[in-house]
């Protein structure tokens, strides 16, 4: 522990100074994340009260069948973590951080590097599934009447087992393979994140199987053959030590669960401190063997129309770290919207509920759009600043520049105009609504894209450029945030109003007249600002 | 005048009260090797970066062939290529791609582009390592990669600043040489360097610079001793 726990503290005290810059803007980003993890929470844990109190009513039957949802949750929460894990070792694998290049070089052990790297990616974890665990875990609580400090410990030692276990898991899956996934990273992202959901709906589909549903008609007689039939309920599964320890209590198979986790960790820290070493040499050395750009790209770049666009194409298409964000940003919304479709479809059918559904699912579409836009489209302008001396002392109009960031941005936000679209079929809107939402979003996220490049370039953050989240964070990021919310806020009223009847045509003329000056604006600044841009 | 390349004119850069550049008077006659030398903080990079329209003067003006980098930057653009003091762009680009998209944004055709390319590779070994991304170059690498990108199309002058900061000295004879021949061939060079031995070797004129002023120029012979007057 004697090399660990500085390493902690440097950590700990990297973690307060981030917030020490730019605090409020900061502060605004991280209370907007908690904003969106609250969000799937909320609806995560409405969803388990509306099931666990459907079956509270039918007392030891319903007990038995929540245990069968729970150790259902388990698994899932088992393949979240695992599929959370591997990502971030890769990540870490392929790209090591200068730190660890720092670390590599010093004489500690290579046990205690791993031990320190697995203990971060622990803690990330635990918040992380907390999120998914937690709220479904409290809604049986409540439901069944069983909250109590020792449930809640209960609780958290699960939690901590299935982190361990996924962790060592995760993490060994990932020095098993990285090294093959090195210069392929964007299709090795994409091969993964469908693996990861494919495994992810073929195991939803085996642990709710359709007999599931016929638990609440068969009789007390027949109960028992058709739960005995389903797929989870075998005794000699593992994860029916952590099942046991939740619902039942502290017993022997609590103690198996600790142990399967002290070998899995042992077992997994052992290999990676072995191959610490060979995996980041071979991180290093490989660029060096295959990673050559494609000839076409520079062929390609010879004949477009627009080479500004195509290059910042480029910018985005070749960075790990925006596509990264990107699916990671897609995968929580998928969930999301997944998770509401599921609920609303058992219980939220009522007309009364459209407007309100209308409203919360748009408010949550221009949350995502914005989420991903800031950090991909916000930052355009900034990130030419490593390359400043070459772009703005070249004979073109500065513009120029400027435009192509906007015609890129609103390419970028044509997958979340899709995935939109989608939803709006997939949740049950009247047709009218629909096409409505359709329409809306359409134009809300085409103006967000397009307000966000405008307020990125009226004073760009060249300095940081070669890192978009430190410029998302930044004071004028907290201004395109605050923007944002306005658009989303102002737009969510206007719905308000048009379900209520009380929408005049005039009203919606002034706010359109409104927003389209406010882009006027926006564009004549941010024109005026490039024109004057200074590198010192 | 017709035969000044460059010329400024009183001038000025400050930052607050701090004055980076004062009244500078220079001129560059067309054909020349300039190299500006002087100590750390003495505004050469300051100056370069308001000849090359990076950043705007306080005071009096820079023109390029009588073109104002600030009235007319696009066309003063036109008649120079540049290099930075820390030549890093675009990591995600291989250096293939970067020296298409300079020549794109020049105005340069695809088949003008794919000969010049081929031409300019063969100046400095480099050419197995463009396909690669330029965020695994060295910094030579980098360095001699911009000096390619800063002669794509051949411009009256080159404005350049530290050359020979990561390279080999293979590279700093054959950039040298380069240099000499480009005025040789009409055009026009104007380098900033801490390094006198490449000024005393390549420049034909060199003026020195101290805290923001161009305090001295000379014309380069055998017997001057740089070292002795930037002391």
């Amino acid at each position: 522990m004697g090399t660990i726990t500085p390493l902690l503290w440097a950590d700990l005290i990297g973690f307060r100074r981030w917030f020490s810059s730019q605090s409020v803007s900061k502060f605004v980003v991280f209370a907007a994340f908690v904003v969106v993890f609250g969000g799937v929470a909320w609806v995560l844990y409405g969803i388990s009260s509306i099931f666990f109190r459907a079956l509270a009513g039918f007392e030891e039957y319903g007990i038995i069948t929540a245990s069968y949802l729970i150790h259902a949750s388990v698994l899932v929460v088992l393949w979240l973590a695992i599929g959370s894990s591997i990502a971030s070792s890769v990540g870490l694998l392929l790209s090591p951080s200068r730190n660890l290049a720092y670390l590599v070089a010093l004489p500690v052990r290579s046990s205690r590097i791993t031990s320190w790297l697995f203990l971060k990616s622990a803690v990330a974890s635990t918040a992380l599934m907390a999120v998914v665990f937690v709220p479904i875990m409290s809604a049986y609580a409540r439901a069944f009447d069983v909250a109590s400090f020792g449930f809640i410990v209960r609780i958290l030692f699960v939690l901590f087992v299935i982190i361990i276990i996924s962790g060592s898991i995760g993490s060994l899956v990932a020095y098993l393979t990285a090294a093959r996934m090195k210069g392929r990273e964007y299709v090795w992202a994409i091969i993964g994140i469908s693996l990861f959901f494919a495994v992810m709906i073929a195991l939803l589909r085996f642990i709710f199987p359709p007999t599931l549903a016929r638990l609440s008609d068969v009789t007390a007689e027949e109960f028992s053959g058709v739960y005995a039939s389903l797929p989870l309920v075998k005794y000699w599964l593992p994860t029916v030590w952590f099942l046991e320890t939740v619902i039942v209590g502290f017993g022997s198979h609590s103690i198996m669960a600790f142990i399967a986790a002290v070998v899995c960790v042992g077992l997994s820290l052992r290999y990676q401190s072995e191959q610490l070493l060979l995996r980041f040499q071979s991180a290093r050395a490989q660029p060096y063997r295959d990673a050559a750009v494609s000839p076409v790209s520079a062929e390609r770049l010879k004949r477009v129309k627009f080479p500004f666009l195509y290059k910042d194409w480029l910018s985005i298409s070749r960075m790990p770290s925006e596509t990264g964000y990107a699916l990671f940003l897609t995968s929580i919304a998928v969930f999301f919207f997944a998770f509401l479709s599921f609920g609303v479809s058992w219980q939220l059918r009522a007309a009364s509920w459209q407007t309100e559904l209308t409203v919360f699912s748009f408010a949550w579409i221009m949350f995502f759009a914005t989420a991903y836009l800031l950090r991909i489209a916000f930052p355009l302008m900034a990130r030419e600043g490593t390359a400043s001396w070459f772009i703005f002392a070249l004979p073109v109009v500065r513009s120029r520049l400027l435009w192509s960031k906007i015609a890129l941005a609103v390419f970028l936000s044509v997958p979340i105009m899709v995935f939109s679209v989608v939803v709006w079929q997939i949740l049950p809107f009247t047709v009218g609504n629909r096409m409505l939402l359709s329409a809306v979003t359409l134009v809300g996220i085409v103006s967000l894209a397009v307000s966000l490049v405008l307020i990125g370039a009226i004073a760009p953050n060249f300095r940081e450029g070669n890192d978009p989240e430190k410029v998302s964070t930044s004071g004028m990021g907290l201004v395109a945030l605050a923007v944002a919310s306005l658009l989303t806020a102002g737009v969510c009223d206007l719905f308000l109003k048009h379900f209520n009847g009380a929408l005049a045509a005039s009203f919606v003329f002034l706010s359109a007249a409104i927003f389209v000056l406010l882009l006027l604006v926006l564009s004549v600044a941010a024109r005026a600002s490039v024109g004057k841009y200074q590198f010192p | 005048m017709k035969d000044d390349a460059i010329v400024t004119q009183g001038l000025t850069k400050r930052f607050g009260s701090f004055s980076a550049v004062t009244e500078v008077n220079l001129r560059v006659r067309k054909g020349d090797v300039y190299a500006l030398v002087g100590p750390n903080g003495a505004g050469k990079t300051t100056l370069v970066k308001m000849l090359v329209g990076l950043l705007a003067p306080t005071g009096g003006y820079a023109s390029l062939f009588g073109h104002n980098v600030m009235t007319q930057p696009v066309s003063a653009k036109e008649l120079f290529g540049y290099v930075s003091d820390d030549p890093t762009a675009y990591e995600y680009l291989s250096g293939r791609e970067f020296l298409t998209l300079t020549g794109r944004l020049r105005g340069m055709t695809e088949r003008v582009l794919t000969e010049r390319i081929g031409k300019l590779t063969s100046l400095f070994p480099i050419e197995d390592i463009l396909s690669r991304p330029m965020s695994e170059y060295s910094r030579g690498n980098r360095q001699k990669t911009a000096f390619l990108a800063s002669i794509m199309t051949t411009p009256p002058v080159l404005i350049i600043d530290e050359p020979i900061v990561g390279l080999d000295p293979a590279s700093i004879a054959i950039l040298g040489g380069k240099l000499v021949a480009y005025a040789h061939a009409g055009g026009t060079v104007f380098f900033v360097t801490h390094i006198m031995d490449f000024a005393e070797r390549f420049a034909r004129t060199v003026g020195i610079m101290k805290a923001g002023k161009i305090v001295r120029e000379v014309e380069v012979t055998q017997t001057l001793r740089l070292e002795e007057l930037v002391r």
